[in-house]
């Protein structure tokens, strides 16, 4: 991969996005990639325009039955009813929702290992509960377990293949039914060290 | 853009552009379709404005196409864009580029059923973004450009590939700055580089978007087709089993004695 030039130019708009959206044919999909692969600024093109699409605002249409629509209504108009003067304001006993979180971050096993004694992540703030799950190369799940550490041993009684390709995750739990999730991190046996 | 070859009704009432690509040299092609096909083939809020007839309708179209993309185009300028000032700049630019000259830009859109007007929307939106930027701040420097992300590819590559060999010795301190490690790294950095060029354009463009744009598995799924980020592994799996295999052909699989 040197500084190769990229052929007849850079992508049209229209090539940029068609190549995105995922409806062209097999030999214009070749074609694009071939020159993304030696152009890099249809590449970085690619990928921020990917990025953009996926994190774009989207308008919310709510459909809810009429009686619904009402009963929501009903609720709206107590909550902000005005309450008679002198009567304190109720205490909150509940932290406010956790809106946004960072993922945990997979950090051992990655890459080729010689052991696997321990998988390993980082924490995550509020946190109380982590679920891993190691995959094998087909995706079948080979091991999962759930612990409130950030470290679990791996049992003897889930053997891995030395060579074999291995895949794991861990996802945090921060809030009721609210898991964030690291990325999928391969890794595989090597030989014993001496 | 690619054009097209079809006739339908045998009337002419507009042309598409095509690429040189598509057709013969000398040749030119043309699209027939039927009187209203903008308003049948383009989103209603670009055909509105595209086909207005005098001013009035025409900034009332131009109303309705900002209330449906605005928040679309102004996250396009955001993400290119310094700060918030930077940003109402270049979201105030994008819209006067996009009117410009009877709304030129708009009407380069070619609704041939394969692109979503949006998609396209944020390509040229960016683009003009970026053109903003750039006579705004001059051209960007890009920290990666040309050989420089080309040697971090093959650095990335090459010790990714190392620790499995074991070829040049590098986890060993005493083999820093040593003529013979220098050389070995050299000739497997080379070695790897011709490896990579027999692979296959898409293959190559895996190994670029993992080993030098540190994309994840998941995005290069999103971005390349693959079904699931574990097709996106295999690949990246057998790719390397490739590259080892050549570079073992190349004499690079024994550890260092």
């Amino acid at each position: 991969m040197g500084a190769e030039q990229p052929p007849q130019g850079h992508l049209e708009s229209g090539e940029v996005a068609a190549y995105l959206d995922g409806a062209l044919p097999r030999s214009g999909r070749s074609r694009i990639e071939a020159h993304v692969a030696v152009c890099e600024e249809c590449r970085r093109e690619l990928i921020e325009v990917g990025r953009l699409l996926r994190t774009r605002p989207h308008r919310h249409r709510w459909y809810l039955p009429v009686g619904v629509a009402a009963a929501a209504a009903a609720v709206v108009l107590l909550a902000v009813w005005p309450r008679p003067a002198g009567r304190p304001a109720e205490p909150g006993y509940r932290e406010p929702a956790v809106t946004s979180t960072v993922a945990p971050v997979v950090v051992a096993p990655r890459g080729v290992t010689a052991a696997v004694p321990r998988l390993v992540w980082t924490a995550v703030p509020h946190a109380d509960r982590y679920r891993l799950a190691v995959f094998d190369d087909t995706g079948r799940v080979v091991w999962e377990t759930e612990t409130g550490d950030t470290s679990v041993p791996r049992p003897d009684s889930i053997p891995l293949q030395q060579g074999a390709r291995y895949f794991w995750k861990v996802e945090a739990r921060t809030g009721w039914q609210r898991w964030v999730g690291s990325e999928l991190v391969g890794f595989s046996l090597g030989p014993p060290r001496p | 853009m690619v054009g097209y070859q079809r006739q339908l009704g045998g009337r002419e009432v507009g042309w598409a552009r095509v690429s040189r690509e598509s057709q013969a040299p000398g040749t030119t092609s043309r699209l027939y379709l039927p009187t209203g096909w903008r308003a049948q083939l383009l989103p209603p809020e670009l055909s509105g404005l595209l086909d207005a007839v005098d001013d009035a309708a025409r900034e009332a179209a131009w109303k309705t196409f900002l209330e449906t993309h605005s928040r679309l185009l102004l996250h396009t300028a955001r993400t290119v864009s310094r700060d918030y000032d930077a940003t109402m700049d270049a979201y105030a630019y994008l819209l006067e580029q996009l009117r410009r000259d009877d709304f030129r830009r708009l009407r380069g859109y070619i609704p041939d059923g394969r692109t979503k007007f949006t998609t396209w929307l944020v390509v040229v939106a960016r683009r003009l973004c970026l053109d903003h930027l750039r006579r705004r701040y001059g051209r960007l420097q890009d920290a990666g450009s040309g050989s420089r992300a080309a040697q971090a590819v093959r650095r990335e590559l090459v010790d990714f590939l190392a620790e499995e060999l074991d070829a040049s010795g590098r986890k060993d301190p005493r083999a820093a700055g040593n003529p013979e490690t220098d050389l070995r790294t050299s000739e497997l950095s080379r070695a790897l580089t011709d490896a990579i060029g027999a692979l296959d354009p898409r293959d190559q463009l895996l190994l670029k978007l993992r080993f030098e744009d540190g994309l994840s598995a998941r995005e290069i799924g999103q971005l390349m087709g693959f079904p699931t980020p574990f097709h996106v592994y295999r690949r990246l799996n057998t790719l390397l089993e490739r590259l080892r295999g050549a570079l073992g052909r190349r004499g690079f699989q024994d550890p260092e004695p």
